[in-house]
């Protein structure tokens, strides 16, 4: 049993609330209540919305017009009072004997789980790495977030280049605007009008274009997909040097960046979706779809792929379904595949988390707790039951 | 619809142009030996190999609803020897009334008379309707394609044409060994092949050398034997179009062969697929495979044997013996024999009938004190009846070489199984009779619905043991942590049962009188909650760990993770109330009674809402079930709230 704290005044009444059973009674239910209705918004706004709305927020807001308010906890922190609770009441505060020791193994097991899923949200890196059989790459590409990288084209390319991240241009809407500067660049840089989905098209006299119209061309918005890596995004660019001012446009899918000549020199920018390095390189040497014999069904899914790492050194690896490929904290696992023109193309997605593997331990601990309580107490109770029958008059 | 069109005229013209010889009624019920043999038969279909009697009763349960056929002669066909007939007598199998209409509007729409709002009708009768419902489930087909919901007439006309498409198939199965080949149009070929017209293909692949060698001269000659003998494998070539949604009965040749033949350039045969009859008549003719052909050659002498067993019997063993050693060299025939005796056995079915004695028994032995000892009858039944039940998933796991649960049917059986393994416990335990009344009664439930839903599973699938997609490829982790998320859904439905009995003794005033009684059903609840709890938080997570590896992320608020997060976080719930004394016996049998809501949502109804990466989009007929199982435990939770306030003295009834 928790101990309640007495005598130690504010703080003291801190404690007992933030460990007792009515809190975690009424975290519990607030996390099924966001369960339950973040799975239903996943219909109409998408997983990465939903997620965004209702478990990685510290409120869920309702939008009144001027102004905003929030109506209910979030995931977020419901899950770190949860964590919270357990570990004050479920560890510090707790009594412990031979009986609680499971309960303790328990919280601690769940609260190192939510720990992990914490260092994930804020810390992880994931994206994809899209291939043709013989193709390479070092890098995988965000499937959500955006940046603008910016290089000096008139350089032999060093593998070198600056980069606006996703958090300095998404938060870019309505009338915000932001200007960067760089002691390597000769121009400032204003992005403005962030645009979460949008085409790029000729302006005509039917559509209202999102912010300025530059060249005759114009963002127009699109709705929000669900699927929100399918998401395009667009971005207002002025490039400012000596007072005298560049307008362009910027989006996701472009098929080349944007130039701009700065003092006779002539610079790169592009947006896409954001980059990381791989410590090693990825040569896919062959995609098999393997499927059930006489269907379609595929039974696996098979990348036969050359790591080739930073020493030059190279190993033959396959990665598919349920078998990725671990190095590090970096994990590439087989997505998806296509083809283009007979060609096999296929998809990994790629993920860097330094807790990838804590859920499982926190797993088995919490397993390990759950099996010390439930079955101490199931062999206390047949104990006393035998006890029971086997007692002089006793009878079924 | 244009892509319907095509092979629908085709179908058509075939029907009429292609004259097949041959065709046969029997005359008297098949031999044993015969169906013996022919039940045995190893076929590739949906992925596996499997004996022909379980394809045979797959098929005519996907047709007529059920896995027997009764004749208007009163003679009962079973599966065999409804597909002996249907493959080597096919006029006759036309005029058996095999294929189930669910709904007449059906008909109305393709212009038919119906009989009632449902019944069985023959092939015959639906005939001069073929065009029209092929045109139909190409107009559903599209509708489909352009994001359209579909209605219930739309699914039916869809799933009679898949229907009839497979009979078809099973129908047209011997064409190319039936159809009447013009080898009489020239001198050459008549000295070659004879003065009539040869029957089946077999004419073509006995004596190709020579045909090839007179095709070649003709070529050189450039005389009409050359147009005569194209037009000898034009026909064969036209027959194939019949075979089309049949089955895979030969295997395939040693890699060995398998190479040469694709220097032969048969660049589509590999090592693992079986061949139909199409394939091994092109290999036959244009190619060498000395087992196959002799396999074609048997199959031929069941076609000519027409209504004589004796020559049918004949052929049917040396078919059956190449098969047989066919397969076992390819390790393909080990579990035939096992599959056949598990559908013999019937255990789903057989248990039923014994769960609802069981029930009965306990329901009995309720009525009064000296009829208590009819709770070993209960113990008996349900027990044997679980021991059937637990030997049909375990025959299933030993022919899938699978955990028992891969698909949704396996986790009714599954999930009824655990139910009752749990209840036996509990009762064992706390001896209130109630556990035993539940498992007898979840057994009567289980059977049932697995009935019901194997007919779904068999005709969206095809079967009820199909190929699993590439990510279940895992025996581990489907071991691990499909079974044990099973195992917490058992126990949080069985803890709404036990419960719902709470509530339920409790409004017909049972409670003031048998208190130990209720208190023991309390501590059985309680145990099941907590058996509940391990299993759904060890099998939510693990499925964590499952998608960590297989798509990289741990957690990804998918709907059926969210689904079994929402157990966990109930069963949690739960025990926290109650640990924290927020509740008691009243308040632990209403949050279960609402906790089965949970499991119910969890297991089926998240699989519907057509987003995430387990959708099955929308299933007939159970989503309006699930809706009606929430709001009568929401009721009976509400029930038992306000029977709490009236019994305390503050509800109105006390005033």
């Amino acid at each position: 049993m928790a101990r309640k704290l007495q005598g130690y005044g504010p703080l003291g009444v801190l404690i007992n609330v933030l460990s007792s059973f009515w809190l975690a009674c009424a975290l519990l239910a607030c996390m099924m209540y966001l369960t339950f209705f973040g799975t239903y918004a996943q219909i109409d706004i998408g997983l990465f919305e939903a997620t965004k709305v209702y478990f990685t927020s510290w409120f869920l807001w309702r939008d009144l017009g001027a102004f905003s308010l929030p109506y209910f906890p979030g995931g977020k922190l419901c899950m770190a009072l949860l964590a919270l609770n357990m570990f004050i009441g479920g560890f510090l505060r707790l009594r412990i004997t031979k009986r609680t020791i499971g309960v303790v193994i328990v919280h601690m097991g769940i609260a190192f789980m939510l720990v992990a899923g914490l260092v994930k949200l804020h810390w992880s890196e994931e994206g994809k790495i899209g291939l043709m059989e013989g193709e390479t790459s070092a890098y995988f590409d965000s499937f959500q977030l955006w940046e603008v990288a910016i290089w000096d084209m008139d350089q032999p390319f060093t593998g070198t280049e600056l980069v606006i991240p996703d958090e300095h241009i998404s938060d870019l809407t309505g009338d915000e605007r932001r200007t960067f500067t760089h002691p390597d660049l000769p121009f400032e840089i204003e992005l403005s009008g962030f645009v979460k989905n949008c085409s790029m098209q000729p302006k005509g006299p039917n559509w209202q274009a999102a912010g300025p119209v530059v060249d005759g061309w114009g963002i127009f918005e699109l709705e929000p997909m669900v699927e929100s890596e399918r998401n395009v995004g667009g971005l207002h660019i002025n490039v400012i040097a000596e007072g005298e001012v560049q307008k362009g446009l910027l989006w996701g899918r472009q098929f080349a960046p944007w130039t701009v000549e700065v003092g006779g020199k002539r610079w790169a920018i592009d947006m896409r979706n954001e980059r990381y390095l791989m410590p090693f390189s990825i040569q896919l040497d062959d995609f098999i779809k393997d499927d059930h014999p006489g269907m379609s069904m595929a039974r696996a899914f098979k990348s036969h792929v050359t790591k080739i790492n930073g020493d030059g050194s190279q190993e033959k690896v396959l990665i598919q379904m349920n078998e990725p490929l671990r190095e590090g904290d970096l994990v590439l696992f087989q997505s998806s595949f296509n083809q283009f023109n007979g060609r096999e193309y296929s998809v990994f997605s790629v993920v860097r988390n330094v807790s990838d593997k804590w859920p499982e331990y926190a797993l088995w601990v919490t397993t390990f707790g759950m099996l010390w309580v439930f079955g101490t107490r199931l062999v206390l109770f047949v104990r006393r039951q035998s006890k029971r029958t086997s007692a002089p008059g006793a009878s079924s | 619809m244009s892509r319907f069109l095509l092979p629908l005229l085709l179908f058509v013209s075939l029907l009429t142009s292609v004259s097949s010889a041959q065709e046969s009624s029997r005359t008297e019920p098949w031999g044993d030996e015969i169906v013996e043999l022919f039940q045995t038969l190893p076929v590739q279909d949906n992925g596996r190999v499997k004996p022909m009697g379980t394809l045979a009763g797959l098929r005519l349960f996907m047709l007529n609803g059920k896995r027997t056929l009764k004749l208007p002669s009163g003679e009962k066909l079973g599966p065999t020897e409804w597909a002996l007939d249907t493959i080597f007598h096919p006029e006759q199998a036309k005029d058996y009334a095999c294929i189930r209409i669910e709904n007449d509007a059906i008909l109305t729409l393709v212009e038919l008379d119906a009989k009632r709002k449902r019944d069985w009708y023959s092939y015959n009768e639906l005939l001069p309707a073929r065009t029209k419902i092929s045109r139909e489930a190409g107009r559903v087909f599209d509708k489909r394609e352009a994001g359209e919901e579909l209605n219930v007439v739309d699914k039916q006309i869809q799933k009679l044409d898949i229907d009839l498409r497979r009979f078809e198939g099973l129908m047209g199965m011997m064409e190319p060994l039936r159809i009447q080949l013009p080898t009489n149009a020239t001198e050459p070929l008549r000295e070659l092949f004879g003065e009539e017209p040869s029957v089946g293909s077999m004419a073509l692949i006995e004596k190709k050398a020579e045909f090839n060698a007179l095709r070649q001269a003709a070529v050189v000659n450039r005389d009409e034997t050359y147009d005569a003998a194209i037009r000898v494998l034009d026909t064969i070539s036209a027959s194939f179009a019949k075979t089309r949604l049949s089955a895979n009965l030969i295997p395939p040749p040693s890699e060995e062969h398998v190479q040469h033949l694709h220097e032969l350039g048969f660049d589509w045969v590999d090592g693992e697929e079986w061949w139909g009859i199409t394939e091994t008549v092109s290999i036959g003719v244009q190619g060498t495979a000395p087992d196959q052909v002799e396999m074609l050659a048997a199959l031929q002498g069941m076609v000519h044997a027409g209504a004589d067993q004796a020559a049918f019997l004949t052929s049917l063993r040396s078919l059956h013996d190449k098969a047989e050693t066919l397969a076992t060299a390819r390790g393909e025939y080990k579990h035939i024999e096992r599959e056949i005796s598990l559908y013999a056995a019937d255990p789903f079915w057989r248990a039923l009938y014994l769960f609802v004695f069981a029930f009965l028994l306990m329901l009995a032995s309720f009525l009064g004190a000296k009829l208590e000892p009819l709770k070993w009858g209960g113990w008996a039944f349900t027990t044997i009846g679980l021991g059937l039940v637990v030997y049909g998933i375990t025959m299933r796991c030993i022919i899938r070489e699978r955990p028992p649960v891969v698909t949704l049917y396996d986790t009714i059986l599954f999930v009824s199984s655990v139910m009752m393994v749990v209840a036996l416990v509990s009762e064992a335990l706390f001896r209130t009779r109630v556990a035993l009344t539940m498992a007898a009664l979840v057994g009567v439930i289980g059977m049932f619905v697995a009935g019901n839903y194997e007919l779904r599973e068999v005709a969206s699938a095809g079967d009820t043991m199909a190929s699993v997609v590439a990510v279940l490829d895992t025996n581990y982790y489907l071991a691990i942590h499909v079974t044990t998320i099973a195992m917490g859904y058992a126990g949080g439905l069985l803890a709404g049962f036990l419960g719902i009995t709470w509530i339920l003794g409790q409004l017909v005033g049972l409670g003031a009188r048998h208190k130990a009684g209720f208190k023991a059903l309390t501590r059985a609840t309680y145990g099941v909650v907590a058996f509940s709890l391990v299993f759904s938080i060890f099998g939510t997570v693990m499925g964590g760990v499952w998608a960590n590896d297989s798509w990289g992320r741990f957690w990804g608020w998918d709907p059926k993770e969210n689904g079994a997060l929402l157990i966990c976080l109930w069963m949690l719930f739960v025990v926290h109330l109650r640990l924290g004394g927020y509740i008691r016996d009243r308040g632990l049998a209403t949050m279960t009674t609402i906790g089965a809501g949970w499991v119910s949502f969890s297991w089926w109804h998240v699989n519907m809402l057509e987003i995430g990466l387990h959708s099955y989009g929308k299933i007939d007929g159970i989503f309006d079930k699930l809706i009606t199982v929430y709001i009568s435990l929401a009721i009976l939770a509400g029930i038992s709230v306000i029977d709490h306030f009236i019994k305390s003295g503050r509800g109105p009834a006390a005033h």
